[in-house]
């Protein structure tokens, strides 16, 4: 157990009717970049709030650096740091907030929040309220990083964010992440970054998990597998993850043993196109889509 | 570090307070001295009527304070930061209870100190005639700041209360209790008149069947009840904030 | 020397680095004994995971293709040696494979092929300023 970071059990929280989170099962190792991912409403942000101890569960189990949220939050906090909200004391100017935040942490180190506020182009006397929205994400990540923490949560980090701050942002992550081999937890739905810089991929919809995985193993066995002809007998497979049909072909995609099913496929007579790879974006809107047919999902990508 | 948070949000009306005080000073000292070397032969009695001039400001100024703390942070959008920092609950809210409190005492205990003074240069017999005997004035004059602390606590917990509840209306939703409190209790008074509701200041004084003054009868036990109602709100507070979600 | 990688296209990241320093050493970008970014320079420059870049450079070194330093530093080490024929025609097979099935799909003479084949060889030798 001490080997993850985050872990979850039968994770619910319930608002009336609604479940916002409704049997997560996470498991987050340490040492990983975790990609948590998911569309708006999904129930990333409920999760997090939930593992930062600002919501109370309705049901299931948590534990964060082997802490309950519940009952420890405020040892869990000294070692996590945070950015939910990207919300700061609006009156306090970026020097003031480090001095604020100073205090509640054994590890802070100023040397590691002058360095943050060079690389990110901050300016430190500005109060915050003053700051657009970019440089206020940075000050809030600044406040994280700089504290020293084992485990750092980050929801939605680069929303909104135009490519340039997103570069920074990113470039600032992985540095700081490299440094002390810590856990980084984001959660996004720009697929793009999140491919670049994580290992693991949690995929979240209606509160569930329905994906968790290596992002190495998604990209070595998912496959789409394209084949001639409409009419083919579809042998329902487990692995199997979409089957669309048009334009005389028809097109699989498959979650596992790609080459074994194109064989089965052969040997039933059919002639197979191509087994080409899938980016992270299409196995999110595959795995997010399913079900429900091809939908056209609007996840925010980053060209 | 946290109260230096709490100290920039209330700074500014904690220095117009002292300010005031000031102001009332040298007000005083104008108007109530009398010219050299004569006193008005008098005994301080008028020092039972101090304790009602300043409910108001008081009041205000208790109000005033009870918005700063959680409940601004709240209202700013800045709760999620605020209490992910690690804490407990109760670490907020009575580090904000116990500064506010701190620096009301401050303006009461000014205010007052203020006002005895004149009175103390005004008179030559320093003590107050209470039915059966003489009081020192400096007794009234301790009375008088339990009195207002009872207020500003009762009303700057309340605010607390109300800011923490219902985050950017909670000085409107304080007022409105307040209000509805002390009309409701008008009514009824009015109604059934031998019915009597408590109110908002502790009665200090009672007029006995002689017509003397005395103090009023169980003023301990008021006292006491007081305090402990004061004492409920920023209990609730903390109630409030470790059972509801943060948002 | 610059490597960029493009982690949307689905091949994984860390192969694409291996090609790209395989490529510059094969074009003469990268001589003997040049060194390579740290895992931590090249992974926050490349703005991905540290583990991928150390991946990369792990495998390159099991290749014989780099070799590290005690006390930190990657270097090229002297072109791959150890690594079997048997191992060097396995790596190259399924690009062959492929570029094969592309050719019969877009009919492409045999002879088109192979002449398509020794002109990209031949660039080559002609950068790195060696033959093979």
């Amino acid at each position: 157990m001490n080997d993850l970071a985050i872990e979850t059990h039968a994770l619910y929280k319930h608002y009336g009717d609604i479940a916002a989170v409704d049997g997560l099962e996470l498991r987050v190792p340490r040492g990983a970049i975790y990609g948590f991912l998911g569309r708006n409403g999904a129930g990333k942000t409920t999760t997090i709030r939930m593992l930062a101890g600002l919501a109370h569960p309705s049901g299931g189990e948590m534990r964060v650096l082997g802490l309950d949220p519940r009952t420890d939050s405020v040892q869990i906090l000294e070692r996590m740091g945070l950015v939910i909200d990207k919300m700061l004391i609006p009156s306090m100017t970026g020097n003031d907030l480090v001095r604020f935040n100073r205090g509640f942490f054994p590890r802070w180190s100023d040397a590691l929040a002058a360095k943050y506020a060079e690389v990110l182009e901050l300016d430190m006397k500005r109060t915050f309220k003053k700051l657009s929205t970019g440089n206020r994400t940075k000050l809030c990540l600044l406040l994280a990083l700089a504290q020293g923490a084992e485990l750092i949560l980050l929801d939605e980090p680069t929303a909104g964010m135009d490519p340039v701050v997103t570069d920074q942002l990113l470039r600032v992550m992985v540095e700081d992440f490299a440094n002390e081999g810590r856990t980084l937890f984001l959660s996004s739905h720009h697929l793009s970054e999140v491919e670049r810089i994580t290992e693991w991929v949690g995929i979240i919809d209606h509160g569930k998990l329905l994906l968790e995985a290596r992002l190495e193993d998604m990209r070595t066995s998912f496959r789409r597998v394209r084949v001639v002809g409409e009419a083919l007998p579809l042998a329902a497979r487990p692995e199997i993850v979409s089957a669309n049909t048009g334009e005389g072909t028809t097109e699989y995609v498959v979650r596992a043993d790609a080459d074994a099913f194109a064989a089965q496929l052969v040997s039933q007579g059919a002639t197979v196109l191509d087994v080409t790879p899938l980016n992270l974006s299409e196995i999110f809107l595959e795995v997010v889509g399913s079900g429900k047919g091809k939908q056209n999902v609007p996840v925010e990508v980053l060209a | 570090m946290y109260l230096w948070k709490y100290w920039r949000e209330s700074r500014v009306t904690f220095a117009v307070s002292l300010l005031l005080v000031g102001l009332m000073l040298w007000i005083v000292l104008k108007m109530v001295l009398p010219p050299r070397g004569q006193a008005l032969q008098t005994t301080a009695d008028i020092s039972l009527l101090a304790g009602s001039l300043l409910v108001v400001p008081f009041s205000f100024l208790a109000w005033r304070f009870g918005s700063f703390g959680v409940g601004r942070d709240l209202g700013e959008r800045s709760g999620s930061y605020l209490f992910t920092r690690p804490r407990r609950r109760a670490f907020f809210v009575w580090n904000d209870w116990g500064f506010g409190m701190a620096q009301l005492l401050a303006v009461v205990v000014a205010a007052y100190a203020v006002i005895a003074f004149g009175i103390y240069r005004a008179t030559t017999d320093h003590v107050v005639h209470i039915a059966g005997g003489a009081v020192s004035m400096y007794s009234i004059f301790g009375l008088h700041i339990v009195a207002a602390m009872l207020l500003t606590g009762l009303i700057f917990g309340l605010t607390y209360l109300c800011s923490v509840l219902i985050r950017s209306r909670g000085l409107m939703l304080s007022v409105g209790v307040l209000l509805t409190y002390s009309i409701v209790k008008a009514v009824i008074e009015y109604r059934w008149p031998g019915v009597k509701l408590p109110g908002l200041t502790l009665t200090e004084f009672n007029q006995n069947p002689t017509g003397n003054i005395a103090f009023a009868s169980n003023l301990g036990l008021s006292i006491a009840l007081r305090a402990g109602v004061a004492l409920l709100f920023p209990i609730a507070a903390q109630w409030l904030l470790q059972t509801r979600d943060i948002d | 020397m610059i490597i960029r990688v493009q982690p949307g296209l689905g091949a994984p990241i860390y192969l694409q680095i291996e090609a790209q320093v395989k490529h510059a050493i094969a074009a003469g970008a990268l001589k003997l004994d040049d060194a390579l970014p740290p895992v931590r320079k090249l992974a926050a420059e490349l703005r991905i995971n540290p583990n991928t870049v150390a991946r990369a450079y792990q495998n390159l070194e099991r290749d014989g293709i780099l070799r590290t330093v005690p006390g930190g530093g990657c270097y090229v080490s002297s072109q791959s040696p150890g690594l079997l024929k048997a191992e060097k025609l396995r790596r190259l097979r399924p690009m062959a494979t492929q570029l094969a099935v592309e050719a019969k799909q877009l009919r492409l003479a045999r002879a088109e092929l192979l002449q398509l084949l020794e002109h990209s060889y031949d660039s080559l030798a002609t950068k790195s300023g060696e033959t093979q």
